[in-house]
């Protein structure tokens, strides 16, 4: 019997665990699951929501109680997920990104709401990205809404979505390094305190912020029920739903404060000709339809010109750029015909992602998803090597790492963005030189393909893992 | 005890009221307590409308006290 085995990240929830079986992606469902899940089917609340793609596409099915019972004491019943092609989390997402996924949850809660059902919360690693296209993966959330209960994820809708989104938008402040450093969000208190007095003019902020960490503050330790003191005053769900048309209505206006980066607008500053630009882009389109690649990772995308050329011939390209408005640029910009083929996202290479939450697997690391079956590196190791300090020696190491075959680019010292990051550096960068580069690049990989482009001093190389042949 | 339960309400009406005057209590347990609270004052004319009958309450407790206890209100 083939064992199941359980995901890392999906503990908290005691009615619901997600499993994978024979490479299927299922969720084991306790009693109360089941009923919850019955009756989402039977309210038709589901249908209309995976029909539209806002929900991950969801089915009852027959797993071996034996199974169930390994995977905990409580399952009796499991579903079948479709699987999203790259799983992704809140810290690497652009602000558009974000505020879409808050725009979804708030949608598929006010569709339950409407027939006769909720969320029990408002996680934002309920949502998921195929490519640009956000989808809820939580179908353990959805259950039945009980007459006078307010809504017990407005707390935390507040402090993973909303407050991260104000962050920005008021303050300026980047979201991702604080949703990465707290995994649960963006505390209320944390976030009152952020506040400046300005602030508490603006939308949102008095409620939502100050009154919330008040009153938060003033009945902490009550002793009181007020689930049933609530409802006894007569809360209803049209409360619920008023509070979240104007929670959507206040997501919608937000806007990330800071304008165009230097890298957005990079593509209308480089400094190659046309020419290179088509050089390099016949040189890529040629490794990638030689290597059919169904995973590639573009590593300093920018605002994604050759994630878009890979994802005419790879099934999936993930896009990673360290600046989130290059990102956002990527994502509000994709083309229909690549709009659930590339994943755009904020990853910094030289501080990436790491292993986090509870015994530090709820949240993988980039490196401990799924691995590339082909890496572009375009315009990216003079970064790397001149701006971060990465020696040559330890950047094809690490190429090497990721899998999968390699088109990289070296900008020698002659360039005029070479000469730029050197200029106000002392340049001990003596493995800069494209003898060392090349001769490190064939310690890992067999070159492949090379050209040189125009200008002279760009030159590209596509090489296959050695360990592969 | 029907005194108990017309006095629930109140509770929540006064927390309301205060909470822009009462010190911080030095209490960590649950603060998801007051966002319960809050989706009242978030909840559009009809937390409005529940709200007001919370004060309205409150305000009537507080002037008919003895008559409510005599009648057991």
């Amino acid at each position: 019997m083939t064992k199941p085995a359980t995901d890392p990240g999906s503990f908290r929830d005691r009615e619901s665990r997600v499993f994978t079986l024979d490479g299927r992606l299922c969720r084991a469902l306790s009693p109360t699951a089941l009923s919850e899940w019955r009756f989402v089917e039977q309210a038709s609340i589901l249908h209309g929501l995976i029909e539209a793609r806002k929900v991950v596409g969801s089915r009852e099915v027959e797993i071996d109680p034996d199974i169930l019972a390994g995977i905990g004491p409580a399952f009796v019943a499991a579903l079948e997920h479709e699987p999203v092609p790259f799983l992704s989390y809140p810290y690497e997402w652009s602000f558009s990104m974000l505020r879409d996924a808050a725009e979804l949850t708030l949608d598929i809660l006010d569709t339950a709401l409407a027939k006769g059902g909720t969320l029990k919360d408002a996680s934002a690693y309920n949502v998921q990205f195929r490519g640009a296209e956000p989808v809820f993966i939580d179908l353990g959330s959805f259950e039945k809404y009980k007459s006078g209960e307010s809504w017990i994820g407005y707390r935390q809708f507040c402090e993973m979505f909303l407050f991260p989104l104000m962050l920005e938008a008021y303050r300026g402040i980047s979201f991702q390094p604080r949703l990465r450093g707290c995994i649960d969000g963006v505390g209320t208190e944390e976030m009152w305190h952020t506040m400046s007095v300005r602030d508490l003019f603006r939308r949102g902020v008095p409620t939502h912020v100050y009154l919330q960490a008040k009153l938060g503050r003033t009945t902490a330790a009550t002793k009181k029920n007020v689930r049933k003191d609530l409802a006894a005053s007569g809360f209803s769900k049209e409360m619920i739903r008023h509070n979240v048309a104007s929670m959507r209505k206040l997501i919608a206006r937000l806007r990330p404060r800071a304008s165009d980066s230097h890298w957005t607008a990079y593509t209308d500053t480089r400094s190659y000709t046309q020419d290179d630009t088509e050089a390099k882009q016949t040189f890529v389109r040629r490794a990638v339809d030689a290597s059919r690649p169904d995973l590639v990772w573009d590593l300093g995308c920018n605002t994604g010109e050759f994630s878009k050329l890979a994802a005419e011939t790879a099934s999936y390209v993930v896009a990673m750029d360290q600046d989130p408005q290059a990102i956002d640029r990527l994502y509000r910009e994709l083309p229909a015909q690549h709009s659930d083929r590339i994943l755009p996202l904020v990853i910094s290479l030289t501080d990436p992602s790491p292993d986090l939450g509870w015994r530090g697997t709820e949240r993988r690391s980039i490196w401990h998803r799924q691995a590339p079956d082909m890496i572009l590196a375009l315009a990216l190791t003079h970064h790397l090597s001149i701006a971060a300090n990465v020696p040559v020696r330890d950047l094809m190491e690490w190429f090497a790492g990721l899998g999968g075959s390699l088109v990289v680019e070296f900008v020698s010292k002659d360039d005029p963005m070479v000469e730029q990051l050197l200029r106000n550096k002392i340049d001990n960068y003596s493995d800069w030189q494209r003898d060392v580069f090349e001769a490190e690049l064939a310690r890992h990989f067999e070159i492949a393909d090379q050209v040189e482009l125009g200008s002279g001093t760009r030159f590209l190389y596509y090489a296959h893992p050695r360990a592969l042949g | 005890m029907l005194h108990e339960r017309s006095s629930r309400p109140s509770w929540l009406a006064a927390i309301l009221l205060l909470a822009c005057f009462t010190l911080p209590a030095a209490a960590y347990l649950d603060p998801a307590t007051g966002s319960m609270i809050l989706q009242l004052v978030l909840g559009g004319v009809a937390g409005a409308a529940v709200a007001m009958k919370l004060f309205w309450h409150r305000i009537l407790g507080f002037f008919s006290s003895a008559e409510s206890d005599e009648a057991g209100d």
